[in-house]
């Protein structure tokens, strides 16, 4: 199938280079359509901890885009309880064939890191975020120290 | 395999090989381009298959999204040459930059693809080399085996050193890989590029002897040759050269009078026209607009296979055209069959991941025994299913019958008494009872014993009484509410529950006036109002495989059961307002009420509820439900479902004569 190639392509790749940000990359090799990972944030206050995501493949893929829930709690306005994220790169409407996976998780870090308040999942995260930098701060670190997973080591 | 072949395969210090590798894959599928398309608009290019199908989801360009339509896709021919040449040398390539990492030289690069030369070239002149490289070209169609004439020594020299750097192709290394990618490509040999022609194409190839020279090209390219011409025109005007028609090697001047000879033979023209003449590309079909017979009809043309549902006809005709269309932007399409087979793989791979099968494994074709023997295995599959079911039915007539017989003994007993359950009193309950659980669950509890039907039936009585009474109002209603009446008196339906639900724990006090379900079957099965129930049955879930038809009436009938466990604690509220009212109400209103109890509440005929609720206090038994009004009823109180929510004084159309009539009776037995 096709979408099982490219995306053996993309995973053989992805190990090969490595990214910082994203580890313990794990595939059923009989279900290439599902990936789970770690997203290591670098920024504050997310640096604390790491977070479980889960790729999602649709069978038309790379005609259709991926769909990346997080299965580890984090206190971010982008990303709602249930752990769905809004990634423009991999929204219907944006989605284009020729972007790779680790462009899509390289945004999505991006996202973790500077999250952004003009577009949240979670309004009153986002209202917090822009009128009381501090204080979201400190509850993100909380929260990230309590539900986080651990860290992996340093490459 | 090529595809496995990746671009990561590159060493860190090699990283332009790297990205030329990049450069020849497709965006889409991330394998080296086949058959190359270009958008014009945007200069990106993709695999035909890729961008055709992509442009169904989208019509732009998958990279810089520039809009697009499949007319405008134009080939690129040049890339696919690329991509032959570089999967032609790739191996050795890789091989060298492998092992000659710290050595990158072209002199590395070279030795690895001729063994023999053994690296003992200077790396200084690379003009030197090549040429010494080709000579030992030359001399290797000799050793193995394969005669050449070298015709043009200094065109060879000349288009070698003039920039592409050809590798003599051997066979011995990189054999499986340019198998490979031969196979994927069809064998095209035509297309080598023109310097690379004597080199490649004639190892392994029968030759003639000379002075005929023979370049056996199976469909030689008039541009190939003649562009050989004309380098040799240049280079010297006494040396032989090749028939552009006939490819034979002629000497110059007398070319054209060989021309002349050889153009007026019929087939040799066809072979200078460009090759066959090209593929029309398949029109793409409104498939909504077609009959499956139409569907059929042009799978079949095709010699592709009818079988599965509509979609799955679609999606097959789809496919083919996809790649049929696909196929002819290629220089040599593949033949139909070839397609046909593809279209097949695809399916088949498609249908693993996704897990289904066909219902029914056998063909059309398939002889009768192994027809037999499917029928027999899918019996023996579903036997217990099968057994249970047929159960289930015996269960349920006997029941019914028995419980005829009892009802019309009871019958006489309780003439006397009139009961409605006020939904006053229902509404109260569930307040009372923070333990509200799903109508399923009430369902599932009420499990009838044959104690309990005795006293139970004390209170259908007095519900079918109340039932006849409504039914004097309207006279299109009587008879559906005469058989309700008869049905009523019996305990069929609890039997039924027996029967359906074997493992719901026992309960007293209920009393399913189940009959109602077999009316409403009857109702469905005549009516064709099976499209009634469906809302209902997304809101009450039954937990039964039965046919279709059952379920659905059972699920419709579900929550009038469970008005009738009302004293058991366990009601939602929409459910035990819905027993003031009768069923109809009860489905009609229940999505309304779930959201406001309290209106639904007010717009019901309020006098009579609180003595209700005495009179049930008194007698938990008697909480019946009032009547099972028939499918037609049913939907007719639906459409109503708006002017009953504002409705409070009650007074309603003309269809709603049930209803009006059972309000009368419960102000009746109020005054009472």
């Amino acid at each position: 199938m096709a979408a099982t190639r490219r995306l053996a392509k993309e995973l053989s790749q992805m190990r090969q280079n490595g990214i910082k940000s994203f580890r313990d990359i794990q595939v059923d090799e009989s279900n290439m359509l599902l990936w789970q990972g770690l997203i290591v944030p670098d920024s504050p206050p997310y640096n604390k901890g790491a977070f479980k995501i889960e790729i999602v493949f649709p069978a038309e893929y790379p005609f259709k885009p991926p769909r990346i829930t997080f299965k580890t709690k984090i206190y971010h306005p982008n990303i709602d309880e249930k752990g769905q994220v809004c990634l423009p790169i991999i929204s219907a409407e944006n989605w284009k064939p020729a972007t790779r996976t680790d462009q899509v998780i390289n945004a999505l870090v991006a996202l973790v890191n500077d999250p952004e308040p003009e577009h949240p999942l979670r309004g009153d995260l986002a209202e917090e975020y822009t009128k009381d930098r501090k204080k979201f701060l400190k509850n993100a670190e909380e929260y990230t120290k309590k539900h986080g997973e651990k860290r992996p080591a340093e490459a | 395999m090529s595809s496995f072949a990746s671009s990561g395969d590159w060493p860190e210090n090699f990283k332009q090989l790297k990205t030329i590798d990049d450069l020849l894959r497709c965006p889409i599928c991330y394998e080296y381009f086949d058959i190359t398309m270009i958008i014009p608009q945007c200069s990106h290019n993709y695999c035909s298959l890729c961008i055709r199908r992509y442009l169904n989801y989208k019509t732009q360009c998958p990279t810089c999204g520039t809009s697009v339509s499949e007319p405008e896709l134009r080939n690129n021919r040049g890339i696919d040459d690329l991509v032959r040449q570089f999967l032609d040398v790739r191996p050795r390539l890789l091989q060298c930059v492998k092992s000659g990492v710290n050595n990158h030289t072209a002199d590395t690069t070279d030795r690895g693809s001729t063994s023999a030369q053994a690296g003992s070239k200077p790396d200084a002149s690379i003009f030197q080399h090549v040429s010494a490289a080709k000579t030992t070209k030359s001399s290797k169609p000799v050793t193995t085996g394969v005669k050449k004439s070298p015709p043009t020594n200094t065109l060879d020299r000349f288009c070698s050193t003039a920039g592409t750097r050809t590798f003599p192709v051997e066979d011995d290394n990189s054999d499986d890989f340019q198998d490979d990618v031969k196979r994927k490509r069809n064998k095209r040999i035509s297309y080598k590029e023109s310097s690379s022609d004597d080199d490649v194409e004639i190892v392994g190839t029968v030759v003639t002897p000379p002075p005929v020279k023979a370049v056996k090209v199976p469909s030689p390219k008039a541009s190939t040759s003649s562009e050989s011409t004309s380098a040799v025109d240049r280079n010297s005007s006494q040396v032989a050269t090749d028939c552009p028609v006939c490819g034979v090697s002629i000497p110059e001047r007398h070319i054209n009078t060989h021309l002349d000879v050889c153009l007026t033979r019929e087939e040799k023209k066809e072979s200078l026209r460009s090759s066959a003449p090209k593929r029309k590309p398949m029109a793409k079909l409104v498939y909504n607009l077609m009959s499956d017979k139409d569907l059929r009809k042009r799978l079949k043309e095709k010699g592709l296979s009818t079988q599965g549902d509509r979609q799955a006809l679609i999606a097959r005709h789809h496919e083919f055209v996809l790649r049929y269309n696909s196929q002819c932007d290629s220089a040599d399409p593949k033949s139909v069959a070839q397609i046909v087979k593809e279209v097949e793989k695809h399916e088949r791979v498609l249908n693993k991941s996704t897990g289904t099968k066909p219902a029914f494994p056998v063909k059309k074709t398939s002889n009768e025994e192994e027809r037999d023997r499917v029928n027999t295995k899918y019996a023996t599959e579903h036997k217990t299913q099968f057994n249970s079911l047929i159960e289930n039915a015996k269960k349920r007539m006997k029941q019914k019958r028995e419980a005829k017989l009892a009802g019309k003994v009871q019958h006489k007993q309780n003439d006397g008494e009139e009961k409605l359950p006020s939904m006053e009193v229902d509404l109260d309950v569930a307040a009372e009872e923070p333990s509200i659980e799903k109508p399923s669950d009430v369902s599932m509890e009420t499990e009838p014993t044959v104690k309990d039907i005795l006293t139970e039936q004390k209170a259908k009585q007095a519900s079918t009484e109340e039932d006849q009474e409504a039914t004097v109002g309207t006279e299109d209603i009587k008879e559906h509410t005469e058989d309700t009446v008869e049905d009523q008196t019996p305990d069929a339906p609890q039997f039924n529950l027996l029967a359906e639900f074997d493992d719901m724990d026992e309960k007293e006090d209920t009393f399913c006036p189940d009959d109602t379900r077999d009316d409403l079957e009857d109702d469905c099965a005549s009516e064709k109002s099976i499209c009634l129930f469906d809302n209902i049955q997304q809101e009450t879930h039954s937990d039964e495989p039965e046919e279709e038809q059952l379920t659905e009436s059972k699920n419709a009938i579900e929550p009038v059961k469970d008005t009738e466990s009302d004293d058991d604690d366990v009601l939602t509220p929409s459910l035990e307002f819905g027993a003031s009212e009768g069923s109809v109400d009860i489905l009609a209103m229940k999505p309304y009420q779930l959201q406001n109890p309290t209106d639904a509440q007010s717009s019901s005929s309020g006098p009579s509820s609180i003595i209700d609720f005495d009179f049930l206090g008194d007698d938990p038994e008697i909480k019946c439900v009032p009547d099972s009004p028939p499918a037609r009823q049913l939907r007719r109180a639906k459409r109503k479902m708006a002017e009953l929510q504002s409705d409070s004084d009650g007074s309603f159309g003309g269809e709603q004569d049930v209803r009006r009539s059972k309000r009368r009776t419960t102000t009746r037995k109020d005054n009472r």
